[in-house]
């Protein structure tokens, strides 16, 4: 059995997929290289990154199967889970067999699966879009960090390119020590790791306070209810918020 | 004043309006503005009492000539008062707004001097935001009862939401609470509003630049609980209201009691809250169940069966519908078996293609079975047991209910129970 490798990037994902296809046996595995282990029975082949093999795997997608598609495969190629290189490949699969409608079959053991992954990357970007905290740096630049359970933040750049369209800012996420970074008019993705302590503009302390009194000032004691704010907002996401998620504060229960 | 104790008088003002929504308008950003606005809305945060943060919601004042009984700002109640300055929530907003905390800004006051004069102020900053500062985001502004249409149309340019808040279902709880505001003052604004709304979008069907006015439509919202309206009467409200203003929402609130002494309202200590839940379980049956009020409530039954939702209630009344085959029956169907949802019907109904379902087919799709049992065929198999009686349903209706299972005697008060209705747009996103 045959495990195509890639180098991690979505390019080379569908190259590897490409390879797959090509190649008719669909025992084997298709592995990025950063979860393969190998073992004795598989027989690794490297794939080099193509741009056109991975252009003509796009161009069959959108024909065939359409735009909802290549979105998903995106999402859970970028889930970065063990299982997802084969659940899109699988699931590509089936698309150009059965046809693009093989997605509502939700019962279907790929299908099932594919479907659960993606939506959750898409969950956790829409949440993302809301959660990610600025601040001001004394350079003038706005500044986030955060740690996405999934590597999202391709996802969210564009969306803070559009909104934030006037301000230079910088998305980091610290556990996979990469940003998306934006100078009003671009963004790229690179790596990040600070070594020095940032330095906030002058009025940032002053405008978290007047959010953190905000927050607490909006909550209504009558419907206190800290576990459903928990469950809004999952425990690994809470020491990235400005404002203080999962406590009462005296002013909010006097 | 400092601006933080100002921001603390005039949100804990404005808290008690529930609609935070940020949803209804798609709008890209423009190259070299801030701001846009997602169609599906984005939470920001949730509060202590587990409710969705999507704007900034602050009063311009407090400071009121009115004196509503029901409200914590009336004239007559001893509370510290402030007022904005519009440069002070331009600023507030733009900077929330940079750091993310914030999809927009939902902007409302109390009466200062006279509803025009409220109003004015209320423009001048939403126009600040737009004209001066290019903020693109959203924008949701409280109609003051009684202003004028002049103001109401400058308003409406900037505004992506407007709302008038009806506050009381009946003419006659309204007089006797908000002596000062008339039904009129309310429905003639709305009436004005959706007549521009609907000439605008008809503008835009043929000059795609053809000004927006309000594109995310208008709102209003009703208090629970403060007088003795029953049920039958403020769905019937309701009802009126999307048909004959198209509101994109009705909001209801359970009165709090935030007022003492005064022998006009209600003693009770606690928030009618599980009402207010059944209320928006019903409002919901409406908008995406198609239920009317009168399949629901009438004269005869005119308050909800609280212990358990809207639509069991229906379906245990109509139990000559049932069962439905769901390998077979049409969507509008499957939508009033109790258990299927929206999403699972779709499901069904697509899935169904693929082969007949089962009942294990069912609970992958979402379907809460334990519901949705007693209403359903699978394939030929009913699985809510054998002998069941009207009694016998309801009875376990109740136990499974997810709001009656967490209620303890003690815990009827606690607001631990409703979280549903807050984050309501996040049901449609999956
Ligand atoms: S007008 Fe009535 S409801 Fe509005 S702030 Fe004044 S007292 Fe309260």
């Amino acid at each position: 059995m045959k495990v195509y490798i890639y180098d991690d990037t979505f390019k080379g994902y569908l190259t590897a997929i490409f390879k797959w296809f090509e190649n008719k046996d669909f025992e084997d595995d298709v592995c990025r290289a950063s979860l393969y282990g190998g073992n004795l029975i598989n027989r690794p082949i490297d794939v080099f990154t193509d741009e056109a093999c991975a252009a003509r795997v796009v161009k069959g997608v959108l024909e065939k199967l359409g735009y909802e598609w290549l979105d998903m495969i995106h999402a859970v190629f970028l889930s970065e889970l063990p299982e997802a290189d084969m659940l899109g490949a699988r699931a590509m699969r089936l698309g150009f067999k059965y046809g693009k409608s093989i997605l509502n079959d939700e019962r279907h053991e790929v299908i099932q699966p594919f479907l659960k992954v993606a939506r959750a990357v898409k969950r956790e970007t829409h949440s993302f879009l809301g959660f990610v905290r600025f601040s001001k740096l004394d350079s003038g630049i706005y500044y986030a960090s955060c740690h996405p359970t999934y590597n999202i933040l391709v996802l969210l750049a564009p969306h803070f390119a559009d909104r934030m369209g006037d301000q230079s800012w910088v998305i980091h996420d610290t556990g996979r020590g990469i940003a998306a970074f934006y100078n009003q008019s671009d963004w790229h993705i690179n790596t990040l790791n600070l070594s020095e302590p940032l330095l906030y503009a002058e009025d940032e302390m002053a405008l978290r306070n007047n959010w953190r009194g905000y927050f607490e000032a909006v909550t209504i004691s009558e419907r206190v209810n800290l576990k459903l704010q928990q469950q809004k907002i999952p425990k690994k996401y809470w020491k990235y918020f400005t404002e203080d998620i999962g406590v009462l504060n005296q002013n909010t229960i006097e | 004043m400092e601006l933080d104790k100002k921001i603390q008088i005039l949100t804990q003002g404005a808290k008690y309006d529930v609609s935070c929504s940020s949803s209804g308008v798609e709008r890209r950003g423009k190259k070299g503005q801030l701001g846009s606005a997602a169609e599906s809305g984005i939470c920001h945060s949730f509060t202590p009492d587990g409710r969705c943060i999507s704007l900034l919601k602050i009063l311009m004042s407090n400071n009121c000539d009115y004196n509503c009984a029901y409200c914590i700002n009336r004239q007559s109640n001893d509370v510290p008062r402030a007022t904005f300055t519009p440069e002070e929530l331009v600023n507030l907003t733009m900077d929330f707004y940079r750091r993310n905390y914030i999809e927009g800004l939902f902007l409302s006051s109390a009466v200062c001097n006279n509803p025009d004069h409220t109003m004015e102020r209320m423009v001048a900053v939403v126009r600040l935001l737009r004209k001066r500062e290019g903020f693109n985001g959203y924008i949701h502004l409280k109609g003051i009862p009684g202003a004028s249409e002049e103001l109401l149309a400058q308003a409406g340019q900037y505004a992506d939401r407007m709302s008038m808040n009806l506050e009381l279902p009946t003419k006659k709880s309204l007089k006797l609470l908000a002596p000062q505001k008339s039904t009129q003052q309310i429905t003639a604004p709305m009436h004005y509003l959706r007549d521009k709304i609907e000439e605008s979008k008809a503008l835009r069907q043929q000059f795609t630049k053809a000004p927006n006015f309000v594109p995310a439509g208008q709102t209003t919202q009703m208090m629970i609980g403060a007088t003795n309206d029953s049920d039958y009467n403020i769905m019937t409200v309701s009802e009126g209201m999307y048909n004959a203003y198209q509101m994109k929402r009705v909001y209801y609130s359970a009165y709090i009691p935030v007022v003492q002494n005064n022998s006009l309202l209600p003693t009770t200590v606690h928030a009618p809250l599980l009402r207010e839940h059944r209320l928006y379980q019903t409002d919901w049956l409406l908008r995406f169940y198609g239920f009317k009020t009168s399949e629901i409530l009438d004269e005869a039954h005119p308050n909800l069966d609280l212990e358990m939702d809207p639509k069991c209630y229906w379906a245990l009344n109509h139990l000559k519908f049932f069962p439905v085959e769901v390998n077979r029956a049409h969507i509008s169907l499957l939508l009033r078996v109790p258990g299927i949802g929206p999403t699972s019907a779709q499901r069904i109904v697509k899935g169904r293609r693929y082969g007949k379902l089962d009942y294990d087919a069912l609970k992958k799709m979402g379907v809460v079975l334990k519901r949705a049992k007693y209403f359903i065929l699978c394939d030929g198999k009913f699985y809510g047991g054998k002998n069941t009686t009207q009694a016998k349903i309801r009875h376990q209706l109740v136990i499974e209910d997810p709001v009656m299972k967490k209620l303890n005697p003690d815990q009827l008060h606690m607001s631990s129970l409703f979280p549903e209705v807050f984050s309501s747009e996040s049901l449609y996103l999956r």
